[in-house]
């Protein structure tokens, strides 16, 4: 059995996404994924959207709104070779901001961001499709986060197992 | 209402659709007869062909639905008023690839003018907008909304959990606004340049029944842990629509929403979707379809009303039909889904029991089932529509039994047939009561036959649709050929009318037949129509073989003409020269003066009839004529032919033959004036029949031959007419087989083709035996007899056979008396000379009491000399 899923616990609707990078691979990429140092690796500065923001560089800035973000579906599909998480930003709806999924497995992080749009009541991310590679197998947990001009938010961990 | 109140109102009203997610209930709809809940079908709430069908309303049509959903506006409390009266001044919009195309600004748009330039604007079934209008905010059936509702129209930037949020920072409020990007929305769900492609339709997919709660917060009030306390119901997805409305409202209803369809069902129902179903189902027809009349592939078409189904048999009901929209497909176990509820017929009515007649997209109001009646529809078979139906089928006033053309027609319905009328005069002699003129137009009941028009008797008038004139006479509707209009007056005879019927008008009567100017009735009187009446023709040899056969009576209505036109008869067409001699239905050009004399001879009247070149025309032409008798030289051939009756030409051996025959001398005309007459045989020169008898051509006579002596002579005997028998001079002498030339003592016996010669007077006596008498000829008969051996002494009888070449043989032993046809001139005292008889023996003879009283063409028996 090529395909693996599984089922967050706060999925809102388990769909099926086989097959669909191969359509629209990532068509809401911001850039192409980044591995995340571990606590022994050298920092690179390709890796630098982890990096925490410093409390002072926002200090004068008006603190941006709390929002909450729910993970819709999450799949592994080893056929296509990728991670597949749909999520979206609750209670609000607002074009231009970004979504980013970091997975950790092991001691392997890694980060995809992809740009987020409107929906009726809510504010979708497009779909996250993660390439397995470099991600060694075994249980795994993943985030979600949101950024925009007013607004940030980030899901809880999720979990995950790499076939 | 104060606004205050309103607000207040507004505040509930949003928090009731926080919690059950939709607005006020259909409150028009009989819960217990419309839809069920069983036959909504998640992943299939709405096709993509009715939902993306952007062209199925006009202004109109959408303006007439808000009307009809709001037939009272109670918005007088200075809030908004309603939809249907509702106008604003709208913005332009630019557009968005894979949204909306641009739109210009208006000012003073109407909400219906609105609904139809974002549906088009942005491809969106302008349907799906109305029913979405109602899901999210009720406004369709508010008769007094709130701000509130206009603001958030569609629902969109406008989370019902949050409704103070609503249009803040940003220009997305308002129905325009609300419309646009709402409609816009719609359309970008799938589009693979954006987000909403992870609902894919041939997949499965699990849909929520209610929104998560969020059970624990991070220390900055981000929601992180979601529950799911209701669950979710998966199912294959069908539509791109569909996934449309689960990206919009991302919930399914539960089976507590599904049972009580028109209420609540518990706290895990969620009725945005299910609202869309049903709206839509109840006011347009099934969302699957495309509206009301649905059919599967192999199906008849149906009407569908509630679980009902109806089929509709005419194809011409679904245009009728047509503003319950579009025939739509379905799959055959969802047709069969639906009870079956008979045969449509388009007499329907309300649930009030008011009747409906259905035509061309309109309704008429049914004043009684006697109406119907004569409509041809039957009251007990009506159907109740549904209000939204109804509301969907303009009404039109009243259906009555007449109606009106375009330019004045006026057609009257009976007996479920369509009967135009020509006049007043017509429905005054019908002695009918005409009802008020219907709005229905004639095209409305184009499925209803056509009838007999009502027309009085004897009218003259044209069918407009041919541009012919005809006359209406005893049921049958005569047409009047051009040619015979423009020689005769008919209206001296018929009532003129001014007003027309069309050809279909006319269809139900007898109209096939083009009144010409020679006509016979049914008693099989013949007539010739004149400017001043009919005319009789006679019928004993007629001057035409087919000619219109017209209803006694109509005769009865024209003027009589005295005379009698009998044929043979000489006529002339009126623009013409020539004379033609008519027989048997043929006219045949008279080529001179000398025929035209000896025909003469043989016509009803010598007088020449002038016809009118309708009446000519009517005449079936000939080859040229020649009177029977004469002789005919050809002028390039030099060939002589004796005309032999009426159609045949015996081309003779020499002009000998003819001096022989006695009939009249050869004239000459073109070897072409004989075309058209039967050349083939010939004439031998010798022998020939008349009337069963046959005769030998000598000097000018007709020599009679005895029946046993007449195979003897050679040469085959040829059958002539009548006409050229009457013209031979017969001799009172009977040929035997003894014959004596002329002016020489030589006796022959004639024996097997052959003239034997007797060697003396004596022999001649002894082989006659002194009882048959030698017949005197001339040398050119006996030149045509070969010689053969010298007669013998004793007679043997021999059989040569022989006869005549046209199946006559000629002779019946010699006891069958000479007849004579009496011509023009002939007198009794001529006819005795010629036939070398007495005028006392002929009178006794033929029972002739006055011998100045015989007439021509009168068959005389000649007796024996």
């Amino acid at each position: 059995m090529k395909k693996f899923l599984i089922t967050t616990a706060v999925v809102l609707g388990t769909l099926t996404l086989s097959g669909c990078q191969y359509f629209y691979p990532n068509w809401g990429a911001t850039s192409a994924p980044t591995d995340e140092p571990s606590a022994s690796s050298t920092p690179s500065p390709s890796q630098s959207e982890t990096t925490e923001p410093s409390p002072s560089a926002s200090a004068s800035q008006t603190p941006k709104a709390q929002v909450g973000l729910r993970v819709l579906s999450s799949s592994v599909d080893t056929g296509a070779g990728q991670i597949t998480v749909i999520a979206e930003v609750a209670d609000i709806s607002e074009d231009g901001g970004s979504c980013t999924l970091k997975v950790t497995s092991g001691s392997v992080t890694k980060t995809l961001t992809v740009k987020a749009e409107s929906n009726v009541t809510d504010t979708q991310c497009y779909p996250f499709n993660l390439p397995l590679t470099g991600i060694p197998s075994g249980n795994a947990s993943f985030t979600v986060s949101y950024e925009s001009a007013d607004s940030t938010g980030a899901t809880g961990a999720n979990s995950l197992v790499i076939p | 209402m104060s606004k205050f109140t309103k607000r207040i109102l507004a505040g509930i009203s949003a928090l009731l659709i926080a919690f059950v997610g939709i607005v006020a209930l259909d409150e028009e709809t009989d819960p217990a007869a419309a839809l069920n809940g069983n036959m909504f079908d998640p992943g299939l709430i709405v096709s993509d062909s009715v939902f993306y069908d952007f062209g199925t309303m006009t202004v109109e049509e959408i303006q007439r639905f808000l009307d009809s959903k709001v037939p009272v506006c109670k918005a007088n409390d200075g809030g908004p008023t309603c939809l249907r009266n509702y106008k604003m001044d709208t913005q332009a919009k630019a557009g968005e690839a894979g949204r909306c195309d641009p739109v210009p600004a208006k000012t003073n748009v109407s909400a219906a003018q609105i609904i139809f330039d974002v549906a088009n604007a942005c491809k969106i079934n302008p349907r799906v907008l109305l029913v979405v209008l109602q899901k999210e905010q009720g406004l369709i059936q508010a008769s007094n909304p709130t701000e509130y509702m206009y603001r958030a129209a569609l629902g969109y930037g406008c989370p019902d959990s949050k409704p103070e949020i609503c249009g803040k920072g940003s220009t997305i409020t308002g129905l325009f606004n609300q419309l646009y990007r709402g409609a816009g929305q719609l359309q970008w769900y799938g589009d693979p340049r954006g987000s909403f492609t992870y609902l894919k339709v041939g997949t499965t997919v699990s849909i929520k029944y209610q929104a998560d709660f969020c059970d624990a917060r991070n220390a900055s009030g981000s929601c992180i842990k979601w529950v799911d306390k209701c669950g979710s119901k998966s199912f294959t997805l069908k539509s791109q629509a569909t996934a449309a409305l689960y990206y919009y409202t991302p919930y399914t209803p539960n089976a507590a929403a599904l049972k009580n369809l028109y209420g609540s069902g518990d706290s895990c129902s969620a009725y945005g979707n299910r609202n869309f179903w049903r709206f839509f189902s109840d006011w347009f027809g099934s969302p699957i379809g495309g509206g009301f009349l649905l059919k599967s592939a192999d199906s008849k078409p149906y009407l569908i009303v509630d679980e009902t189904k109806y089929e509709i048999a005419d194809a011409a009901w679904i245009d009728d039909l047509k503003p319950l929209g579009p025939l739509g497909t379905i799959s055959q176990q969802y047709l069969d889904s639906f009870k079956d509820g008979g045969a449509f017929t388009p007499l329907v009515m309300a649930a009030n029991q008011q009747k409906y007649v259905i035509a061309g997209g309109k309704k008429y109001t049914l004043s009684s089932c006697a109406v119907a009646l004569e409509l041809g529809l039957d009251c007990t078979k009506a159907i109740t529509l549904t209000n939204s139906q109804l509301n969907a089928l303009p009404t039109d006033g009243p259906i009555t039994r007449l109606i009106a053309g375009p330019n004045g027609e006026r057609y009257f319905i009976n007996d479920g047939k369509i009967q135009e009328i020509l006049d007043d005069a017509s429905v005054s002699a019908a002695g009918l009561k005409l009802p008020a003129v219907t709005n229905a137009t004639l095209a409305d009941f184009s499925h209803l036959p056509w009838g007999t028009p009502i027309v009085a008797d004897g009218s003259l008038f044209q069918d407009r649709t041919t541009k012919q004139w005809g006359i209406y006479s005893g049921g049958v509707f005569y047409r009047i050929d051009a040619d015979l209009d423009k020689d005769i007056d008919f209206a001296k005879w018929f009532r003129p009318s001014e007003s027309t019927l069309s050809s279909n008008g006319l269809s139900a009567v007898d109209t096939g037949l083009n009144l010409r100017p020679f006509i016979k009735d049914t008693t099989g009187a013949y007539w010739l129509l004149t400017p001043d009446g009919a005319q009789t023709v006679s019928r004993t040899s007629p001057l035409l073989a087919d000619v219109p056969l017209v209803e006694s009576k109509f005769i009865g209505e024209l003027d009589i003409v005295t005379g009698t036109i009998a044929s043979p008869a000489f006529v002339k067409n009126s623009v013409n020269k020539p004379t033609y001699f008519v027989r048997e239905g043929v006219a045949r050009q008279v080529l001179s003066g000398t025929d035209r004399t000896k025909l003469g001879e043989l016509a009803a009247s010598t007088s020449t009839f002038v016809l009118s070149p309708a009446a000519f025309a009517q005449l079936s032409l000939g080859n040229p004529v020649f009177a029977p008798g004469t002789v005919i030289k050809a002028k390039t051939s030099g060939k002589l032919f004796i005309i032999n009756g009426w159609s045949r030409a015996l081309e003779a051996p020499d002009a000998a033959s003819i001096d022989a025959l006695g009939v009249a001398q050869p004239r000459t005309f073109a070897d072409a004036t004989l075309i058209g007459y039967d050349t083939r045989y010939k004439f031998s020169g010798l022998k020939f029949v008349c009337g069963g008898e046959t005769y030998a051509a000598s000097g000018g006579y007709g020599v009679r031959i005895e029946a046993d002596a007449v195979s003897h002579y050679p040469g085959k005997a040829t059958k002539l007419s009548t006409f050229v028998c009457d013209g031979m001079v017969p001799e009172s002498d009977v040929l035997g087989r003894f014959i004596r030339v002329k002016d020489t003592p030589t006796y022959f016996l004639v024996e097997a083709g052959k003239k034997r010669a007797i060697a003396s007077a004596a022999a001649y006596r002894a082989l006659s035996l002194n009882k048959t008498k030698a017949v005197m000829v001339d040398a050119t008969f006996a030149d045509r007899i070969p010689n053969g051996a010298p007669a013998p002494v004793k007679l043997t009888e021999t059989n040569t056979g022989g006869g005549s070449n046209d199946g006559s043989t000629g002779g019946n032993g010699g006891s069958t008396p000479v007849t004579y046809t009496v011509k023009s001139g002939d007198t009794l005292a001529g006819i005795a000379a010629k036939f070398k008889t007495t005028v006392a023996k002929l009178m006794a003879a033929n029972g002739i009491k006055n011998p100045n009283s015989i007439q021509v063409g009168q068959k005389l028996t000649i007796p024996s000399a």
